[in-house]
């Protein structure tokens, strides 16, 4: 079990986090730049120094502000990936796994971990001649080289393009679960946080703000920016009750109402998942009591693998992710008006 | 026909000035001396004695210079303190300082009458016209030049390199042996070229603080401002030698440099 609790300044971000990660589990670390993850990592390693904290690691204590405790990094055995993987240039991928082992059969543990990352060709390579993803596999190895007690990662597959991300990541995830320490992972990216993440906690100006599955975040983020993180269309306004028990929002920036089944009133952040929103011709009869409409016109069209990804200025900026038939039926492209709906069930409010 | 540009034309123009300028002297040493010359003054025992002496005096300057240098500028790259410019400052200053003021700045602080010169003898160390007279010249005026190279090349180290190897378990000490100074070694062997190129030639510093006595004091580029007003040929071709000895030091540093690096 690795436990941490870590605050005071650091620069200017005031940190103040708890967390715990038992063996086995990987907790993804999410929010934005500047939020405090990395520090959090390099807090727990002993690369920096927080005003206040206490880390433990299988009843080993690695910091203890109070009590004067602070072991260098060489001692607290966490095994730690660095964002652009800080493979040592001057040796070859062998000795960079071998770094930390003792003297006998470090040749043969670094090939069989090399091997078991698929690496076993590329022993003699020095880093320069890796690729991404392989460089990314030989820091994995040597990170976990001398069984540490817990393994750091930062934003481990933020330096791939996206064609070796998706490999990299189950790759990633097989790893961490073969380990069995505790992971603390921490990336910007939500959608590799969900991928990566038994539980996700966000972080947002050095605090953590919400903690649970990537699921119940997505589906109940309890402030905007918790929902604005997850992917989701962040529409602001002013709420009232509405009829049948719904509540109705009057949106920012025009005149139009979006209802929600969530309660609530005041000012609000309306959050729907763009998938969730559906485009049609502009001025198209509405089909249901319950769907939000909202017109707009295109401002950009993306192709995201087989889905779209729309942008409607609606009086507020909104995304909505289509299919590639949807495009061509509809004749979807920047500038043409269309209307954009949404179940009043996929709506959530939260208070501002 | 295409118009001649004239600015492209006035960077060629103004570079082959500087070449022509800078390599005409050297040039010209080789030029007015005859290899029979180079040979005969060889066998000079004098000249031998002169160029043995600066070789040994800059290795051992060098040697120095590297040992404590080297610590001092990952010290210097790697931490942050309250007066690290005026530290950096300090060091450098021996850069701007005329050689006569090296001499008697020297001479005024470990000369027999200087600020610390009964320590010097206590400790039973000869210095004013004394072989670690040279030595102590020799490293005053070329250690600021690899310390500055060697706080640059530690400085480009990739931080996450050392707080890499902490993690793996290696400590501070083995953190710089393993990876500080195999990743910063071009630039230290660099550093190391310029400041044995800087000692090989020293001669004011030399000459007031250790003196010129010939077989103890008398380095090559002494010999060769002696000979100078005697014997221009022997000079020449003493002159030829040591441009020689520091073209292949040059080549040599940039070779294993490009190999450290490539």
């Amino acid at each position: 079990m690795l436990q941490a609790e870590l605050a005071g300044a650091i620069g200017v971000l005031a940190l103040d986090v708890q967390l715990g990660v038992a063996p086995g589990e990987t907790l993804a670390l999410a929010g934005p730049s500047g939020a405090g993850k990395t520090s959090v990592l390099r807090a727990i390693a002993g690369l920096l120094r927080p005003e206040r904290g206490r880390v433990t690691c299988d009843g080993a204590r690695w910091l203890d502000t109070a009590a004067h405790i602070d072991l260098p990094p060489e001692r607290r055995g966490c095994g730690y990936l660095f964002q652009e993987y800080a493979l040592f240039p001057h040796l070859s991928a062998w000795r960079n796994v071998a770094y930390g082992l003792p003297r006998e059969r470090r040749r043969e543990r670094a090939q069989e971990l090399l091997e078991r990352f698929g690496l076993g060709e590329r022993a003699d390579a020095r880093p320069r001649d890796l690729s991404g993803g392989e460089r990314q596999r030989v820091a994995l190895a040597r990170a976990l080289a001398r069984e540490p007690r817990a393994l750091l990662l930062d934003e481990p597959l933020s330096a791939l393009d996206t064609r070796t991300r998706g490999h990299a990541s189950r790759a990633l995830a097989s790893a961490l679960r073969d380990a069995g320490v505790p992971a603390l992972l921490v990336t910007h990216d939500f959608g590799e946080a969900a991928l990566l993440g038994d539980r996700v906690a966000v972080l947002d100006a050095g605090r953590i703000v919400q903690e649970g599955s990537a699921r119940e975040l997505a589906a109940a983020p309890a402030s905007a920016f918790v929902a604005d993180l997850t992917g989701a269309v962040v529409l602001t306004g002013e709420a009232r009750p509405g009829p049948d028990g719904l509540t109705l929002v009057r949106l920012d920036g025009g005149d139009a109402d979006a209802a929600s089944t969530d309660p609530g009133s005041g000012r609000v952040a309306v959050s729907v998942h763009p998938w969730e929103i559906a485009l049609g011709p502009s001025g198209a009869p509405p089909s249901g009591s319950a769907q939000n409409r909202l017109e707009g016109a295109i401002t950009t069209v993306t192709h995201v693998g087989n889905r779209v990804r729309v942008g409607v200025e609606a009086g507020q900026p909104l995304v909505a992710e289509v299919t590639e038939p949807a495009v061509r039926e509809l004749e979807l492209r920047a500038g043409a008006r269309v209307t954009a709906t949404w179940k009043a069930a996929a709506t959530r409010l939260v208070p501002l | 026909m295409t118009r001649p540009r004239p600015f492209p034309a006035l960077l060629v123009a103004a570079l082959a000035l500087a070449l022509a300028f800078l390599t005409l002297p050297v040039v010209a040493v080789f030029a007015n001396t005859a290899p029979s010359a180079l040979v005969s003054s060889l066998g000079d025992a004098s000249a031998r004695d002169a160029l043995r002496l600066s070789l040994e005096t800059s290795l051992i300057a060098l040697a120095i210079v590297v040992a404590v240098g080297t610590p001092a500028a990952y010290l210097l790259a790697t931490r942050r303190f309250r007066g690290h410019a005026l530290v950096v400052t300090l060091v450098e200053l021996p850069l701007v300082l005329p050689p006569a003021v090296a001499g008697i700045g020297l001479l005024a602080a470990l000369g027999p009458n200087g600020i610390l010169g009964s320590l010097v003898a206590d400790a039973g160390v000869r210095l004013v016209l004394a072989t670690a007279g040279v030595v102590v010249a020799l490293v005053f005026v070329s250690a600021p030049y690899y310390l500055r190279q060697a706080q640059a090349a530690f400085a480009a180290v990739d931080p996450a390199l050392l707080e890499a190897s902490r993690t793996l378990g290696a400590g501070e000490a083995r953190t710089f042996a393993r990876v500080a100074i195999p990743v910063a070694r071009p630039g230290l062997l660099a550093g190391g070229a310029l400041a044995w190129g800087r000692a090989l030639g020293e001669f004011g510093a030399t000459l007031m603080f250790a003196g010129s006595f010939r077989g103890i004091t008398q380095t090559a580029p002494l010999a060769i401002y002696e000979r100078f007003s005697t014997d221009f040929t022997g000079a020449l071709a003493l002159s030829a030698v040591l441009v020689a000895v520091s073209a292949a030091l040059l080549v040599s540093v940039k070779v294993a440099g490009s190999r450290a690096a490539g």
